[in-house]
Formats: C-alpha cells, sequence, structure tokens
C-alpha cells in the first residue's frame, strides 16, 4: 500500500508541472506540443550543471540536486524561447513549431551528451550520471493510515512542486498578470484594446512553460534512473498534454488527472506483483489506465473548453 | 522584417539539417583523415572499417565495446578509416546495413538484431562481416557459416555464474536476484548462469543464498518455454527496471545482478535509492555506474569481452589470414570473466580467492553451468 501511494506521487508530480506549464501557454493562445522537448532539454542542463559543479561540491552535497532544479528550469525556459521566437515573433505554425522543437532536443541533448562527456571525462558516454535524490519522510504526517504513505520517502522535487504547483494557481486565476494571459487565449483583441501587449505576454507564458517543463524533466531524470540520458524521451511529455486537455486546462482538475495517471500505474504495477500473473499479462495491464482515459474522454470531452483563441495567429490590424 | 524573416529561416534550416545529421551518424570521436601510411600494403587501398549499431558507440556497453576493440586496432594501423553507424530502429537496422555495405571492406555488427546480416554478406562475397552475439542466417532463418562472417556468441552463462558466486558470497541478508531484460538466450544464458553460481557457492563454499524470482516478471525464452527470473519486458524501459528492482529490495534482496540493458538503469537507481544493496554489474565493467555520492555499491562485474576478440578478427583481415566461422567463446578464451582489478570491484579477498577457484575449474571444463540450450539445470550441472 506505501508503495502505491510513494510511486503514484512520483509517478504524477512531474507529469503535473509540465502540464501546468502546458496550461500557461494554451491558455495564453499558444499551442503547446513542445513539452517533451523541453523537459528533456531541462533534464540535460540541470544534469549538465550537476556534472560540472559537482566537481567543487563534491559527489555527495545535498545542494546538488537543488542547483539541478534550478538549471533545470532556467535551461527549459531558455530552449523555450525557440517555441517563443517562431510563434510570437514570426507567428509561425505552432503546431509546426512544437513539433521542431521536440525533434531539435532529442538530437541536440543526444550529441552534446557525447561531445560534454568526450571532453570531461575523456570517454564518450551518451550518459550523464547525476546519482539519486535524497528522499525524506514528514514525522507525523507518515503514520496516518493508509494515506500515510503520501508522507514516506518523498523526493524533495515533490514539495518544490506542489509549492509552485498552487503558486501558479494563484498567478493565473488571481492577479492582473493571468488575467491578461487568459484573455490573450480567450480574446486576444480585447487585451490589446485594454493597452495590454499580447506579445509580451504570450512570450511570458511560453518561458514559464518552458521553465516548469524543465523542473519536471529534471525531477523525472532523478526519479527514475539517476542519469540523463536519450531515453528520458519516454513519452511523459506528451502524457501530460493529454493530463491539460482531460483536466479542461484547469490547474485544480489536471492536479486530479495526473493523480489518476500516476496512481494508476503504480497501482497496476503492486496490483501484479501481487496476483503474481505470468509477464505475458503485464503490459496487458499496464494499459488499462490508458484504456479508462479514452473512454472518460469520449463521455467528457464534450464539456471541454480549450481557450477560444489557441492555435490562431495574433493580428493587431484584424481588431 | 522580412529579411529578418529570411536569415531565421536560413538558421532554422541550418539547425534541422544539424539535428537530422546528429540523428544518423553519432561522430567517430578519433576518426583520422591522414592519408595512406607507409605501413599499408603496397598497392591496396586503407582498410575501410563501419560499424553499425542501434545503442550507439557510446553507450557505455556493448557497442562502446566493440568499437573500442576497432580504436584498438586503428592505433595499430592509423591509415584504417573507422566510421561509426547509429540506426536507433530495430526494424531497419538490417536495410541501413545493405544500404552501406558497399562504402566499407569491413562492417561490425554487435547484436541480437543482425542475425539476418548473413543474407547482405552471402550477396557480397567481398566484404567482411563481424557478427557479435549472433550467428548469421539465411533468407530461409535457418544458421549458415559463411566464408566472409566470423560470428562470436559468448558462453553469457559463464560470466553470470561467476555474479553468482560473488553475490552468493557478499550477501549478508541470504537474498539475491538476478534482473534481465527480454528472454532472449542471451539473457536467458545470464539468468542460468547466475543461478549456477548461487547453488555452487552454497553446496561448495557454504554460503546460504537463495535467488528471488517474482512471478509475475517470469519470462518466456525463444522457445515458448517459461524460464521464470525476472524480466522486466524490454531493454530500455527504466521506469519498470525501477518499479522490478524495488520490488526485489522490497523482499530482502541485497545483491542484484543486473543484465537488462538500458532498463538496467531504473533498477541502478532503485539500488541507490536503497541502504546496504550491493549490484553486480554485466557485459563490461561497469563500475562507473555503481557511483552514489562518494560511495559506490557496484560488487563487480560478469564480463562479455568482446573488444579483444573483435581487434583479433580486425587483425586477421588486415594479415589476409580471415577465416570466416562461427564460433562460441568462453573463458578457455579469456574472453568471459568478472572484474578482479584492483580499485573496480569491491569484493572480500575471501570472495576474490573462491571466484578464482571457480575460474580455474571452469576453465579447464571441470564446471558447466546450466544455460539456455545445453541441457543443464541450474541445479544440477557438471561440476556442482
Amino acid at each position: 500500500m506505501d508503495t502505491i501511494m510513494i510511486d503514484g506521487l512520483s509517478f504524477a508530480l512531474p507529469l503535473f508541472i509540465m502540464a501546468i506549464g502546458g496550461i500557461y501557454s494554451e491558455r495564453s493562445g499558444i499551442v503547446m506540443l513542445a513539452l517533451e522537448g523541453l523537459q528533456g532539454f531541462g533534464a540535460f542542463i540541470g544534469a549538465m550543471t550537476v556534472i560540472l559543479t559537482r566537481v567543487y561540491l563534491g559527489n555527495s552535497s545535498p545542494y546538488l540536486i537543488y542547483i539541478a532544479m534550478v538549471a533545470g528550469m532556467i535551461g527549459g525556459s531558455l530552449f523555450s524561447v525557440i517555441h517563443a521566437v517562431l510563434c510570437v515573433k514570426f507567428k509561425a505554425r505552432q503546431v509546426i513549431s512544437g513539433v521542431v522543437v521536440n525533434t531539435l532536443a532529442v538530437a541536440l541533448t543526444t550529441f552534446l551528451t557525447s561531445v560534454i562527456n568526450g571532453i570531461i571525462t575523456g570517454e564518450a558516454s551518451n550518459k550523464f550520471q547525476i546519482g539519486v535524490s535524497s528522499r525524506f519522510t514528514v514525522p507525523i504526517l507518515s503514520k496516518i493510515p493508509i494515506f500515510g504513505g503520501l508522507f514516506k520517502n518523498m523526493y524533495p522535487f515533490e514539495i518544490v512542486i506542489l509549492v509552485i504547483g498552487v503558486y501558479c494557481w494563484y498567478l493565473l486565476y488571481k492577479t492582473k498578470f493571468g488575467l491578461r494571459l487568459r484573455a490573450c487565449g480567450e480574446n486576444p483583441h480585447s487585451l490589446d484594446a485594454a493597452g495590454g501587449d499580447v506579445g509580451k505576454t504570450q512570450f511570458i507564458a511560453i518561458m514559464i512553460c518552458g521553465a516548469l517543463s524543465g523542473l519536471g524533466g529534471i525531477f523525472i531524470a532523478y526519479s527514475v534512473s539517476g542519469i540523463f540520458s536519450p531515453t528520458i524521451y519516454m513519452g511523459y511529455g506528451y502524457l501530460s498534454i493529454a493530463a491539460l486537455i482531460f483536466g479542461n486546462w484547469k490547474i485544480p482538475r489536471t492536479f486530479a488527472v495526473c493523480l489518476f495517471f500516476g496512481f494508476a500505474k503504480s497501482v497496476v504495477y503492486q496490483l501484479l506483483l501481487m496476483l503474481g500473473m505470468p509477464s505475458n499479462f503485464t503490459d496487458l495491464f499496464l494499459i488499462v489506465p490508458y484504456v479508462l482515459t479514452l473512454l472518460l474522454l469520449i463521455f467528457f470531452s464534450k464539456h471541454n473548453h480549450p481557450p477560444r483563441a489557441v492555435g490562431e495567429i495574433f493580428d493587431k490590424s484584424k481588431r | 522584417m522580412n529579411r529578418m524573416k529570411v536569415v531565421v529561416s536560413c538558421i532554422l534550416a541550418f539547425m534541422l539539417l544539424f539535428s537530422i545529421a546528429a540523428c544518423g551518424g553519432t561522430p567517430a570521436p578519433a576518426t583520422p583523415t591522414q592519408p595512406s601510411g607507409a605501413t599499408e600494403p603496397a598497392g591496396a587501398a586503407p582498410l575501410k572499417v563501419g560499424i553499425v549499431t542501434t545503442s550507439g558507440v557510446d553507450d557505455g556497453s556493448f557497442g562502446q565495446d566493440c568499437y573500442n576493440g576497432i580504436l584498438a586496432f586503428q592505433k595499430n594501423h592509423p591509415e584504417v578509416q573507422v566510421n561509426a553507424i547509429k540506426e536507433p530502429d530495430v526494424s531497419k537496422v538490417l536495410d541501413a546495413v545493405a544500404a552501406v555495405i558497399a562504402d566499407y571492406d569491413v562492417l561490425v555488427l554487435p547484436g541480437f538484431q543482425f542475425a539476418a546480416a548473413g543474407a547482405i554478406a552471402a550477396d557480397n562475397p567481398d566484404k567482411k562481416i563481424i557478427l557479435v552475439d549472433t550467428a548469421p542466417t539465411d533468407a530461409d532463418n535457418n544458421t549458415v557459416e559463411l566464408a566472409n562472417v566470423y560470428s562470436m556468441l559468448f558462453r553469457e552463462e559463464e560470466s553470470g555464474f561467476f555474479a553468482g558466486i560473488a553475490a552468493a558470497l557478499e550477501s549478508k541478508t541470504g537474498k539475491v536476484a538476478v534482473v534481465n531484460g527480454i528472454a532472449y538466450p542471451s539473457n536467458v544464458n545470464y539468468q542460468f548462469g547466475f543461478m549456477s553460481g548461487v547453488n555452487y557457492a552454497n553446496k561448495h563454499f557454504g554460503a546460504t543464498a537463495q535467488y528471488v524470482e517474482l512471478p509475475s516478471y517470469a519470462g518466456t525464452d525463444v522457445t515458448g518455454k517459461n524460464v521464470a527470473g525476472n524480466y522486466i519486458g524490454a531493454f530500455a524501459d527504466e521506469a519498470t527496471g525501477k518499479v522490478v528492482g524495488a520490488a526485489l529490495i522490497d523482499q530482502g534482496v541485497d545483491v542484484l545482478f543486473v543484465a537488462a540493458g538500458a532498463s538496467g538503469n531504473g533498477v541502478f537507481a532503485a539500488a541507490k535509492e536503497a541502504d546496504n544493496v550491493w549490484l553486480v554489474g554485466c557485459d563490461v565493467d561497469q563500475y562507473d555506474d555503481g557511483a552514489k555520492g562518494d560511495k559506490n555499491i557496484m560488487l563487480t562485474s560478469g564480463l562479455k569481452v568482446m573488444h579483444s576478440n573483435v581487434e583479433k578478427q580486425l587483425e586477421e583481415i588486415y594479415n589476409g589470414t580471415f577465416k570466416g566461422q562461427n564460433v562460441v567463446l568462453g573463458a578457455d578464451t579469456d574472453s568471459t570473466g568478472y572484474v578482479s582489478a584492483e580499485g573496480r570491484q569491491q569484493l572480500s579477498e575471501n570472495t576474490l580467492a573462491k571466484l578464482k577457484e571457480a575460474y580455474d575449474l571452469l576453465k579447464a571444463g571441470k564446471i558447466v553451468p546450466a544455460a539456455n540450450f545445453n541441457e543443464q539445470a541450474p541445479d544440477n550441472f557438471p561440476g556442482l
């Protein structure tokens, strides 16, 4: 039971933080298919920073993961500038730009990892060994029956993600900036008429998205393998796009969807272990959450409202 | 504004090209472009050697070990041209081989997925192919022996055997486990070898270890037989690897032998997050992958010595003494073994001594650990 809670949370939260990024971008009117590439590039920069700073701080320094988080966020947002420049400044097709960012990230990080490893260690290797994150247990809360598992063996990332998640919710719904951002996605001309800068708002939204995706990426790198390698591109970015669509572009509902994805996965894994079924069935069971998602989407998607102006290229003269 | 667009689109086009290039071929860091040297046989063009991999020649494992063999050969013969080709899509590797074979004199093809390259080799009798880990097959999927193909298989069960002894002797909880990728023969060999090793250590060296298996991750080998063990079901699924690793550690396992490709990274991560869990690497010396902060949890690694065998065959080609054949290599040719070098393993003196003893017996043919298809069982094999 504890394992289900622990694993479920650590599967769900990286999805959640990336999905928030996607929500920011899409609510500002920019289609965001680049989450996969952004998380990978963020993880790459985070991992590279760990490799470089480790020389000075020592291998077991507890600060490394925090440095990695910050570097991952910076890396993700820097890489998202490509998408922002293409979509906002040059008004390119946002879907195509997103795909370009994804493809570029895979190729570029694979190539650079080899080259940088070659320079640092003299041996070309396609992975950065960043080690594993420390984990901690919250004292009293972890004693709660059943749900206590949620507070056991937590990654520091999880707290950071939850705090950032709440702040992002506040920023999007309770501040002037959030209002403007949402206006960009619904009716950019109204924002323009009110004297706001649509391009600037979208640019910032995309960079926030990059930063959040980068954080998700470095969390995945730490929690799944303790390595940065091209296997980080295993589709979590796309899964979080599904989560935000299913979550109707709203942060609280997306959080619930991410938890559903995460716990479905951990429940299935533990169920299989308990039942002791032959491994042929493992893959079959692992698709159950996604089949459920598909079914639920069929019933609920007609109530979904994507931001009205998402994907539309903002043209001032059409007002 | 318009000119800006042109400039940016040029930059983007360039980046796209760059990314495609990065996808297509991992650059070979040491490819020399010097003109033919004096050591070259008179009149002949310099030998061109290519290696095609799915995981890259920088994967820290299989591909890299073969590549190192080529580089060692090149060091002795600087005029040789070497190029590494990466085709990540397993279903396209044979097309890749067929497309490039005309440009090379020798192709090194590491991996199970290249078996059908036998047909390509038959069509190109003037080209040499070095196959690692598989025998060539013809168009009808029958194993063949070709004059221009040297194929090497390894007795993985021997490496697994040493790993099993090391794990059984070093375990404090008395529970050990082997984690594999997919139940291909090479993986089953590792698994059975490991089990043989644990049984051997229990019987002859006073160990009391048992191997733990998760029924829900039992493997099905190429003949459809259930071989039990712990199979992740893929070679690149780190997330499931971590779940399997953590489940085994939950059951008290404190030494894990991991032969699962990139999925093994997940098992490594699970071991590093737990306390007092040790790892045994596989194929190549994986000591560096065992780093955990300032510590290291890699006990030793079961070895499959590819580089020196690749180098040896390249030398034979160079000297014109090459002979196409299918061979199975083992400890008798120093092609399997374990890491015993100081500073690259953390075994106790006692374990090292016992391993040496078993190694000598195995090399002399007194011990034949069980493998997928050698008619021996892990609890009943010659030498037990």
